[in-house]
C-alpha cells in the first residue's frame, strides 16, 4: 500500500516560500507579454463582473439584498461571453474591483492578471504538495521550478485565461482523488468535492474528471478488487464505493452552481446553450509539419508530437520518465495502488488523448493539452532523482568523495541554469518556443510548424510606434485574421503601452501604420500591407533567432 | 526488472545529456541559420538595383525577413512561399516578362527549384554568404505594354466628373491617386480576390452620382485593351446594392458599356483598338456609394 508522506513544518515552509517566488517571478514580469486574443474578451467580461460587485456594494447599502441576484440584474451583467462559466471571471472581476477601482493598487490588465499569478502560485504548491506527499522532499522542491522553466508555461501562466487555472484544477483533482483513495479521510472527501464544483466553474474539460474517476474504480473493483462471489459482490461494490462519489453530486454540482450567476436563471436552456457551444465549437487552424490542420481529421500524433517539441529536453525526459514510472507502479502494485498509479497516468495522459482524437479540434497551442504536465513532470523529476541517487551512491558514494545528496543536487542546479537562456530568449513569446530536437525555432520555422499564434506579440513594436507615429495616427491592428484582438487594443491604449491618440483600425485602406502578425495562412496580408503601403521595409521587427513572428510598416508618404 | 532497471539508467543518462546540450544548443547554435547581415545587405543591393515593377523575389529561408530593411521603398512583392508555389501561381503573382529574384543560401537549390518552377537563369551574382539568381518563367515575350495596376501611375489623368466640371486626383505615388481627404477616396494598386485568387488589382471607390475617369495614352502597337472589374466581398455583402456602371471610350467615344452588378462575380471585357487611337477612358458611376468596395485589373496590349 501506497504510503503517502505527511507533511512537515518544514514542507509548509519550503512549499509556500517556492510559491510565493513564482507568484512574484509571474506577476513582476507580466509586462514582457501582451494581451493575447482571449483576454480581449475576458479582461472585458472582469469589467462586467466587477461592475456587478459595484453593484452589490450599492444595493446593500441601501438595503437591497435582493436586487444584485434578480434575472434581470445578473442578465444585464453576465450575458457578455455567458458561453463560459464566470468564476475565474468572477475572480479577474472581483481582484478589478477591489485592486484596481476601490484601492488603486493595480491598473486595469494587472488586476486580472494578478489572479493569472495566484494561480502560478496555487500550481506550484500543488506540485509540491504532490510531490512531498508522494514521493520526497527533493522531488517537491525541485519540480516547481522545472514545472515554469518551461516557455510554454510561463507564457499562459501570466495570462487573464482559463487555462492555467484548469491545469491546476484538473490536476489538483486527480492527486486529490488519489489521496482519498488511499486515506479515505472524510475532510479530504468534502475538499475534493468542493474543489471539483471549482474545477467545473474554471472550465468545462473537469466534466470528464467524475466519470473517469467513476468508470475506473468499477473496472479496478471488478477485475482487481472483489473479494465476494455472485450477487454478494454487489452488495461489496456499493458498500465500497467511494465517499467522494456521492459527494460529487451533493456538493460539486451545487458549487458548480452557485459560481455561474448566468445559470441561475433559464438553467436548463442556458446549460444546454453551453454545452451547445462547446461541442461545436471551431477550430482555430495550426500549421503541422507544413500541412495546415483547418479541419479534421486531425492527425492522432498532433499533441503528442508538439508535446515532445515545445518542451526543453530535460522536462521531455521527465515527462517520458513518469509516464514509465506510472506503467511500472501500473504493473507491480497491489489492486488500490495499481488504481492510483493507473488514475495519475490517465490524469496525465488523457488531455492529451482527446485532443488527439482525429475529430477533437485541435484549437490553439499546447494550452489546451497541458494540464496534467505538473503530475507525469513531478513523477518523472522522482524517477530520474531516484536513479541518480541509486547510480551514485553504487558507483561513486562508495569511494565517499562526494555526498550523493549534493552530487544530486548540483546535477539538478545545473539542469536549471542549462534553461536559463532560452527562458530569456522566450520571455517575451513562450508560445513560439520549440525545442533543440526540432532544431529551434528556426527548424520549426523550416519545417513549416506553427510559428505563433493569438495576436499578442507586439510589445517589441509598440516602442517604436508610439515614438514614429504622427498625432491621430491609425494603425492596422489584423484584427480578422488572427491578429490583434480590438479590445485588447483598446486594452492597450488604456494601459498606456499604446498612445492614446493612436486609433485602431481593422481596414489597411485606413491605415497609416500596420501591424503584421506572422502566420502561414495569413502570409498574403503581408503583400496586401505592401502593396497598400508601396513599401516593405519595417519600422520595427519582433523575431527570436532570426526567425521574425510579427512586424511594423508604416504607409510610404 | 532488468529492463526496468535499463530503462530508468537511459532516462537518468538521457536527462544528463539534455543538460549540456540544452545549455550549449541555446547558447551557442540556436541562431546560427538565417542570413547574416552582409548576405542581408547584398541581397538588398543587388534588388534595389535591378528590380522593376511586376518583378518578384522569393527569399529561400522565409522566416529571416532581415534583408527588408534595406530595400528601397516600392519593393514590395516579397513571397514567402518558395517551397508552395507552382507555375500556375507564378501568373498571378508577378506580371508576364516579370523577373524572379531568387534569394538562395547557396547555388544549391538552383536545380531543383529551376525544375520545380520550370525557370530559366538570367544572371546570378553572389551575395554576401549567399546568392542572387535572377530567372525568367519564359514570359518575356508576353509583357504587356500597360497593365492597369502595375502602370496605375502611368495613366495619363484621373478624376471625377459631374455636370462637365472636373475634380482631378493627385499623384501621390507611382501606384495612387488621391482623389479626396478620406483614404478610401483613392485611385490605386490594391491586391484583392478576383475570380477566387489574390489578385493585383487598382481600387476605384465611385463617388454617389460623379463618374471616375481613368485615362491612358494608347502606347504605339497596341490593339487589345482587357478589363475586369468586380465589387470586393464587404460591398457584395453590403445591404446597398446600388451597381456600377463601367464605360470604356476611344478618344472620347462609348466601344463598351456594362452594369457590374452587386455580386460575387468578375465581369471582363476584350476590345480591340483600331490603329488610330490616341486615347482610353474607362470611367466607372454609381449612385450610392454606400460601401462599393470596387476593384479593376486588365491590361492594353
Amino acid at each position: 500500500m501506497i504510503e503517502l508522506k505527511k507533511l512537515e513544518r518544514t514542507d509548509v515552509f519550503l512549499g509556500i516560500t517556492i510559491s510565493l517566488f513564482i507568484f512574484l517571478y509571474i506577476f513582476f514580469t507580466a509586462d514582457l507579454i501582451g494581451f493575447v486574443r482571449d483576454e480581449g474578451f475576458y479582461m472585458k467580461a472582469a469589467s462586467s463582473s466587477a461592475d456587478w460587485f459595484e453593484y452589490i456594494e450599492k444595493s446593500f447599502s441601501k438595503g437591497e439584498f435582493s436586487a444584485p441576484f434578480s434575472k434581470k440584474t445578473i442578465d444585464r451583467y453576465y450575458k457578455f461571453n455567458h458561453e463560459h462559466p464566470t468564476f475565474i471571471k468572477n475572480l479577474f472581476g472581483f481582484s478589478q474591483y477591489l485592486f484596481h477601482r476601490k484601492l488603486g493598487l493595480l491598473s486595469f490588465a494587472m488586476s486580472a492578471r494578478v489572479v493569472a499569478a495566484l494561480f502560478a502560485f496555487l500550481t506550484a504548491l500543488l506540485i509540491y504538495y504532490f510531490g512531498a506527499r508522494f514521493f520526497n522532499r527533493f522531488t517537491a522542491v525541485v519540480s516547481p521550478f522545472m514545472f515554469f522553466l518551461m516557455p510554454h508555461i510561463f507564457f499562459h501562466s501570466h495570462l487573464a485565461c482559463f487555462d492555467v487555472p484548469i491545469l491546476f484544477f484538473w490536476s489538483g483533482m486527480f492527486i486529490f482523488f488519489c489521496e482519498y483513495l488511499l486515506e479515505r479521510k472524510i475532510k479530504v472527501a468534502i475538499f475534493t468535492a468542493i474543489f471539483l464544483g471549482l474545477a467545473m466553474g474554471a472550465k468545462h474539460n473537469a466534466f470528464f474528471i467524475p466519470l473517469m474517476f467513476f468508470l475506473m474504480w468499477t473496472v479496478f473493483f471488478f477485475v482487481f478488487g472483489r473479494e465476494s462471489k455472485g450477487l454478494k459482490i454487489l452488495k461489496e461494490y456499493a458498500a465500497k464505493m467511494p465517499l467522494v462519489f456521492y459527494l460529487f453530486v451533493l456538493i460539486s454540482i451545487p458549487v458548480y452552481f452557485l459560481t455561474w450567476p448566468w445559470i441561475w436563471y433559464d438553467t436548463v436552456d442556458r446549460f444546454i446553450d453551453y454545452l451547445n457551444f462547446h461541442s461545436r465549437h471551431v477550430n482555430y487552424t495550426n500549421y503541422y509539419f507544413g500541412t495546415e490542420l483547418s479541419r479534421g481529421p486531425f492527425p492522432f500524433s498532433f499533441p503528442w508530437v508538439m508535446s515532445f517539441l515545445t518542451a526543453p529536453l530535460p522536462q521531455v525526459v521527465f515527462f517520458l520518465a513518469g509516464i514509465a514510472y506510472f506503467i511500472k507502479k501500473i504493473i507491480s502494485d497491489k489492486w488500490i495502488d495499481r488504481q492510483v498509479w493507473a488514475i495519475l497516468l490517465i490524469g496525465a495522459l488523457f488531455p492529451l488523448f482527446l485532443i488527439a482524437i482525429p475529430s477533437v479540434p485541435i484549437f490553439g497551442g499546447i494550452k489546451h493539452y497541458f494540464t496534467g504536465f505538473p503530475i507525469m513532470l513531478t513523477s518523472g523529476v522522482f524517477l530520474v532523482s531516484s536513479e541518480a541517487e541509486h547510480f551514485f551512491n553504487k558507483f561513486v558514494g562508495q569511494k565517499r568523495v562526494f555526498n550523493t545528496k549534493v552530487v544530486i543536487s548540483l546535477l539538478f542546479f545545473l539542469c536549471a541554469v542549462s534553461l536559463v537562456p532560452l527562458n530569456v530568449k522566450f520571455a517575451k513569446r513562450g508560445a513560439a518556443f520549440y525545442n533543440q530536437l526540432i532544431g529551434g525555432v528556426q527548424g520549426a520555422a523550416q519545417n513549416r510548424m506553427q510559428r505563433n499564434f493569438w495576436g499578442y506579440d507586439i510589445l517589441d513594436l509598440v516602442e517604436t510606434l508610439n515614438k514614429e507615429a504622427p498625432l491621430n495616427s491609425r494603425v492596422y491592428i489584423m484584427g480578422g485574421y488572427e491578429g490583434l484582438n480590438w479590445n485588447s487594443f483598446l486594452f492597450l491604449k488604456k494601459e498606456g503601452v499604446i498612445r492614446k491618440d493612436i486609433e485602431g483600425t481593422n481596414t489597411i485602406r485606413n491605415a497609416d501604420f500596420a501591424f503584421f502578425f506572422y502566420e502561414k495562412q495569413n502570409e498574403r496580408i503581408m503583400n496586401t500591407i505592401g502593396t497598400e503601403f508601396d513599401s516593405l521595409v519595417p519600422l520595427a521587427v519582433s523575431q527570436t533567432d532570426e526567425v521574425f513572428y510579427s512586424a511594423l510598416f508604416r504607409r510610404k508618404k | 526488472m532488468k529492463f526496468d532497471k535499463i530503462l530508468r539508467a537511459i532516462f537518468l543518462w538521457v536527462f544528463i545529456f539534455s543538460i549540456p546540450s540544452t545549455f550549449i544548443f541555446w547558447t551557442f547554435f540556436s541562431d546560427l541559420g538565417g542570413y547574416d547581415e552582409q548576405t542581408e545587405k547584398a541581397f538588398a543591393r543587388i534588388i534595389n538595383t535591378s528590380f522593376e515593377e511586376g518583378d518578384i523575389i522569393f527569399p529561400q529561408i522565409d522566416w529571416d525577413l532581415n534583408f527588408l530593411k534595406y530595400l528601397d521603398d516600392g519593393i514590395t512583392t516579397v513571397y514567402l512561399t518558395l517551397k508552395e508555389t507552382s507555375t500556375n501561381d507564378l501568373k498571378y503573382m508577378k506580371e508576364d516578362g516579370g523577373k524572379i529574384f531568387l534569394l538562395l543560401e547557396n547555388e544549391d537549390a538552383w536545380p531543383q527549384i529551376s525544375g520545380k518552377l520550370k525557370l530559366k537563369e538570367v544572371s546570378r551574382a553572389s551575395a554576401g554568404k549567399g546568392v542572387v539568381i535572377i530567372a525568367s518563367d519564359g514570359t518575356e515575350k508576353n509583357r504587356r505594354k500597360i497593365v492597369f495596376a502595375r502602370d496605375i501611375g502611368d495613366a495619363s489623368e484621373v478624376f471625377f466628373e459631374k455636370d462637365g466640371i472636373k475634380e482631378n486626383c493627385r499623384k501621390v505615388s507611382r501606384s495612387k491617386w488621391q482623389c479626396g481627404k478620406a483614404e478610401w477616396n483613392h485611385v490605386g494598386k490594391t491586391v484583392a480576390s478576383m475570380a477566387g485568387k489574390q489578385q493585383k488589382t487598382v481600387w476605384a471607390h465611385p463617388r454617389s452620382n460623379k463618374t471616375l475617369h481613368v485615362k491612358y495614352k494608347v502606347p504605339e502597337g497596341a490593339g487589345l485593351l482587357v478589363i475586369n472589374t468586380a465589387f470586393l466581398p464587404a460591398a457584395v455583402s453590403s445591404s446597398n446594392r446600388s451597381p456600377v456602371e463601367v464605360k470604356v471610350s476611344f478618344d472620347d467615344s462609348k466601344v463598351a458599356e456594362y452594369t457590374n452588378m452587386s455580386i460575387s462575380k468578375t465581369y471582363s471585357r476584350k476590345l480591340d483598338i483600331p490603329n488610330d487611337i490616341k486615347d482610353i477612358d474607362i470611367s466607372f458611376f454609381v449612385k450610392d456609394d454606400g460601401q462599393r468596395h470596387f476593384v479593376f485589373n486588365g491590361y492594353i496590349d
